[in-house]
Formats: structure tokens, sequence, C-alpha cells
């Protein structure tokens, strides 16, 4: 007693507190014990500590109105699925995935695909938990650190190791800093989250610029030679209404010393990161605080024992992913691999998959390529090792009819985050809105001729999760009053992007009624091919106009669009439910 | 144009709430966000903020207003709440336009 009462008095904050209490490794013990004995048996007055402690194994409990039901984060490094481990997930999904709502678009039963190359379920109950972490880990694949405050998936460009223009491969290096720091004592317990990129490919497709540590490919010259490296960046992420890009902190680091750079980083930010407050805990917080320059002198005088190289020369003028221009925007359609052979990545319409359609895929992916696949940061999938003279045959399939590697560009640039839905924090219905969006503008709006690619991201509030910062068009959960009613709507930006010069979108319009969004954003797509100088791309027309002009270019109108969401979607307990108030919500799930 | 500065989910006390900007030479209604808060850290006071949809507002530049209350200052708000909300709720009721 006297230890907790001096726990209690020390503690910064609740969930500091609830994590010196039990954290890391030893949380699965107790995820356990509560599986067996039943979810009731989690006294209510610690739930809040054991649902913030769940997330470290991948689980965030659901939505209110949804007790007892949690979402399970699988953590796939780099995106890289190894053969059969599709098919495991599609059988998870199909048999756990499952609940009392039943999605209108999707079913029941499906996975998503994350912008950090991780896969979601929904309804998973506690008692199952032990099974499926039995089925994933036999099969190589794991929740742990997939949320919580320490090491997350570690993202990058998902074809490493085959992409034919990566300057050096990365994923023995992400492998390398899986294995070192997942389920490490000394990193498990950080002052928030910690995300991670390493890219070996001179397109960007790594996003490092909005990760908390990003490892870029660059060249440096060693003992008169040019190696390839990476260049180091800390303290990027979009969180918090203040989104950062990383910032460079003049270090290069060979492949084999990623590790004890990262890991000294880590520690850096896990001995002087503010516990304090949470919303400040961000190294990205840190970094504005101290400046880089004291970031590398701290690295250099108490993390590392080796002198550290300064930046070698990057290769950020040839990025095109997210950038709104050039040639590869994302990653899908056929690319070839390195070894001859090829990579197709598939449209995934916000990254949802039904769970019969990942077990059909997972079967072709092993029919016509190696059985594995990648996931992207763009919520899309890409089977990879395709000979060339299967190409056409596998491109041919019906399945590839619904996620296809030609799709319309507002198929392809739709990403959208989980919404109230499933999401404690979201304040609008968003998956199957942008589905929605997307097949409206898909039949009623013409892009430019030359204009191969769009990207609009839908978040359900300012967490970002759907990173809409960094998209052409920016859409962000909001309410209006409409007729004299409260309805769901969305702020919207413009104009984001990654590439040499990243920048985030400028926020033009507030609270466009949702069913004004589709007419507004062809009113803007009409005004930007009428008026766009030759061949200039989206961002930069949205460039060079003042935030005047483009929210009168903007201009929200109601169309034969018909949104059947426009009520408040977070005082149901399921949107899609016939009877969807919240005190008609299922009770927790009886254990079996 | 910058980004709203209040982050709004669903915790946010009001995502939608009638508010008016007025000063001399300037009287707007418009929209805008309403939270209620206090520091997760050995909490000390009440924080009430308030944020309007700058769009609307050309003379003013984006900006929150916060009002940092005691406890007894938040429930003595609280209290006025209570009691306005009453008499609106029993003049909807009665009909009465408290003539």
């Amino acid at each position: 007693m006297f230890l907790f009462l001096v726990i209690n008095c020390i503690m910064p904050t609740d969930v500091e507190r609830w994590k010196s209490e039990v954290y890391g490794q030893e949380i699965r013990e107790h995820l356990f014990e509560f599986a067996e004995e039943g979810y009731d048996t989690i006294p209510e007055d610690e739930r809040d500590a054991w649902f913030e402690r769940f997330k470290w194994w991948g689980l965030y409990h659901q939505r209110n109105g949804q007790e007892g039901y949690f979402m399970m984060r699988i953590g796939t490094p780099n995106g890289v699925m190894k053969p059969g481990q599709l098919r495991v997930v599609g059988e998870i999904a199909s048999e756990y995935a499952t609940g009392p709502g039943v999605n209108p678009i999707f079913g029941d039963g499906y996975a998503d695909f994350t912008t950090r190359q991780s896969i979601q379920l929904h309804w998973i109950e506690l008692s199952d938990i032990p099974d499926i972490f039995e089925k994933l880990e036999e099969n190589g694949l794991s929740t742990q650190q997939a949320c919580g405050d320490s090491w997350r998936n570690i993202v990058g460009n998902p074809v490493a190791g085959k992409d034919a223009r990566e300057v050096i491969d990365a994923w023995p290096v992400i492998h390398d800093l899986n294995e070192t720091f997942k389920g490490n004592d000394d990193h498990s317990n950080l002052p928030r989250k910690w995300k991670v990129s390493v890219t070996g490919t001179p397109d960007g497709s790594g996003q490092g610029d909005i990760n908390d540590l990003a490892f870029e490919p660059a060249y440096k010259t060693i003992d008169g030679e040019e190696t390839v490296g990476f260049n180091v960046r800390v303290g990027g992420g979009l969180a918090r209404n203040e989104p950062r890009f990383a910032r460079d902190i003049d270090v290069w680091v060979p492949p084999a010393d990623v590790s004890t750079v990262a890991g000294g980083l880590s520690a850096l930010f896990r001995d002087n990161g503010d516990r304090e407050d949470r919303y400040n805990a961000r190294i990205k917080f840190l970094v504005d605080e101290w400046g880089a320059d004291k970031v590398r002198e701290t690295l250099q005088s108490e993390y590392v024992d080796f002198e550290l190289h300064t930046a070698g020369r990057d290769v950020r003028e040839e990025y095109t992913y997210n950038t709104g221009d050039g040639d590869r925007n994302d990653l899908i359609g056929v690319h070839e691999q390195h070894d001859g052979s090829y990579f197709i990545g598939l449209n995934v319409l916000v990254g949802r998959m039904g769970a019969s359609d990942v077990l059909e895929l997972a079967d072709l992916a092993s029919e016509y390529g190696s059985g594995e696949v990648r996931l992207s940061q763009r919520q899309n999938i890409i089977v990879t090792d395709i000979p060339k003279d299967a190409v056409d045959e596998f491109t041919s399939e019906q399945l590839l009819e619904n996620y296809s590697p030609d799709p319309s560009p507002f198929m392809r640039g739709s990403v959208a985050c989980t919404g109230t839905e499933f999401c404690s924090l979201s304040i609008v219905e968003t998956k199957n809105r942008q589905v929605r969006y997307a097949r409206w503008l898909k039949d009623n709006v013409t892009l430019p001729g030359d204009v191969d690619e769009f990207h609009i991201h839908l978040s359900g509030c300012t967490a970002s999760c759907a990173q809409p910062q960094i998209a052409d068009i920016s859409l962000r959960g909001m309410k209006t009053r409409k007729n004299g009613e409260p309805v769901e709507a969305l702020d919207v930006g413009l104009g984001g992007g990654l590439g040499a010069e990243p920048q985030f979108a400028r926020w033009v319009t507030q609270r466009v009624p949702v069913d004004e969004i589709p007419g507004a954003i062809s009113n803007l797509i009409e005004t930007f091919a009428a008026e766009r100088n030759d061949d200039e791309s989206f961002r930069a027309f949205i460039d060079r106009h003042d935030n005047d002009e483009l929210d009168s270019f903007v201009a929200p109108e109601e169309t034969d669009y018909e949104d059947p969401m426009m009520h408040n979607t977070k005082r149901t307990w399921y949107p899609y439910a016939e009877n969807d108030g919240l005190d008609a919500g299922p009770s927790a799930p009886a254990d079996d | 144009m910058s980004d709203r500065l209040l982050r709004v989910n669903a915790y946010t006390t009001l995502d939608l709430a009638d508010v008016r900007a007025r000063g001399h030479d300037f009287d707007v209604n418009t929209l805008g966000v309403v939270n209620v808060t206090a520091p997760r850290k050995n909490p000390d006071h009440v924080t009430l903020q308030v944020e309007i949809d700058h769009t609307t507002v050309e003379m003013l530049p984006a900006h929150a207003d916060e009002v940092t209350l005691s406890a007894s200052e938040a429930r003595t708000i609280a209290d006025d709440l209570h009691s306005y909300a009453d008499r609106v709720e029993n003049a909807q009721s009665s009909g009465s336009d408290d003539a």
C-alpha cells in the first residue's frame, strides 16, 4: 500500500502511473488471465488502466457502445507478409473479426490495411485472444507493440529488397531493428509512441518526413569510396494539430550502425521526452525545444561510443511518392523488380478488404508469385515475384476488378481512417463515406488527361490517422448545422504533399456539410482544369493562390450525391445498425 | 490559413456551438468549438476553451480563448449554467415567451 501511494504521488500522469505498475511484456500474462476468466473480471475501476496497457499488445477497446469488443492491430514490419501470412490473416478475420454490427458495404469480417503498413481487425473478443495470438505467432506474425508507448511498426518502401529502383536494400536493416527493439525492456516504455521509417529507394516511399525517426538513402565518401547508407532525420509527425516534418540532424550512418544510432535516439527520447504531459511527449516537441544541433550533440556525447559522420549526399530531389507530381506517387500498377520479375500494386479502396477476398488474394499470390505480399502506406497491397509472362493473366483475374492495378485516380488516391464505426476519437463516419465519395467522383468528375493521381485523405478527427495534411485534398471531421439540424461536416485543406520540399495542406474552408463535399471537389477540379498553367500540377496550382481564392474555388454545393450518414454517428452504438441509438448497443460478449 | 488550434474529437465538449464575435466595428454570428478540460498532471484548475471558426470572422486573427478557473469558479459557472438551462427548459415546456 505504501509503495502504491508513493507511486501515485510521484507519477505525473495516470498513464505513467499505470505503466509504472505493469507494462511491456508482462501485460501478456494479465491479458491471458482476463481472457480465461472473462471480460467481466476486469474491475470496472481498472478498465482505463488495463485498456491502456493492452495497447502494447496491439489491442484497442472499441468505441462507446461496443463494450467488450477490441480492435486488434497486427504489426507487419515494412508491410512485409511472407508466403502464407496473408492467408492466416484472412482466416483469423473470417473466424474472429465478426460482431453484432454488419457493414453495408464490407459485410461482416474484414481486414483493414493501415497507413503504417499494419493490419487491423475489429470485433475481437477477449476470450479469443490466446487462440488468435497462438495462430499468429505460429506463423511469424505478432501484435506486440503495434500500439502503446514504444517502438511501433517500422515502415519504409514496402518492396525493399525487390524494387529495381532501390539503391540499398533496407529490409535487412528493418528486420534487425524489429528483432532488436521489439520486446526490448530498455525501450519498451517510452514517453510516447515511437515511429521509425527506413527507406533504401530514392522515391520517398518511406514517408520518413512524418516519422519520429527516419533513415533515408544517402551517399557518403568513406576512405575515398562512395558508400550508400542513410541520413538521419528526427521529430516528424502529424498529430495534435501541430504537424512537423522531421528535422535533419546532420548524421549519416552505414547500415551496420543503424541499430546503434536508432537505439541511441530511442534512449535519448526515453530519458528526455516529456512524461509530464502526454500531449507534449512526442520527440517533435523535444526537437522544437532543443534544436537539431543539440539532439546531435547529445546523441554523440551520451548515446553512441563512436564518432558520428556528418550527413551524406541525399537523393531527396528524386522523391516522387505522394508529391502530386512525377511518375511514382504510389506503388499501384505493374513494376519491375531487380530480379526481372514484377511486383503489382493493387488498389484497396480505403484499405479495407473482406475476409473472403483476403483469402482469394492469398491464393492468387501463391499461384502467380511466391505467395508473398507487401502492404503500402497508402493502404494498398502489393503482390510480389510475378514472372513477366504471368503478369497479364494475373491482372485479368476477376478479383482484380475490385482491387485494380489501374484504378481511377479517385479510387487509388483515397485514404481514410477508421471513423465512428469503431474509433473512440472520431466524430464522423469515414471509410464508407470515402468509398461513396470516390465512386461518385469517378462517375461524375473528369480530371485533366495528364493527371493520373489525385489524393484525397479523410480523417475523422484531429488525430490525423489518415494523414490528411499530406494530401491534395484534406478532409477532417467536424459538425455543422444545415436547415437548422446538426449534421456531419468536414474541414477542407488543400495542397499538402511530400517530396524534396514537403508541405502541409492549407486549411481553407471550414465545416462543409458532408453531402456538399463531392460538389465542392467537383467545382474545385473544374477551376483547376480551366485555370492551370499548361501541365501544372494540382499542388503547384494551389501554391500560387491565396486562401481567399482557394476558399472561393471550393464552393460547396449539393449534387445528386446523397449521404445516408448525415446524422451524428458519434451518438450511435454502430452507425449502420437499424436501431443505432447508444442505448441499443449490445452487452459485452458472453464468455465462451 | 492556419489550422484549428483546439483538438476536436469525440471527447471535445461541443464540436458545434453557435457563437457571436462582437467588437466595436463588427458583429458576426458564426460557429465554434467549446471545450472544458483540466490538466492531467496534478490538476489545479479548470480551463474553459472557445475557438471561433476563423474563416468566417475576417476581423480577428485565428485564435482560441481560454479562461482559467479555480474549482470553485468552475462550479459557480456550472451552477449558473444549470440555473439558466432550467429557465430555458421551463420556458420551452410551458410555451411561455417569458414576457
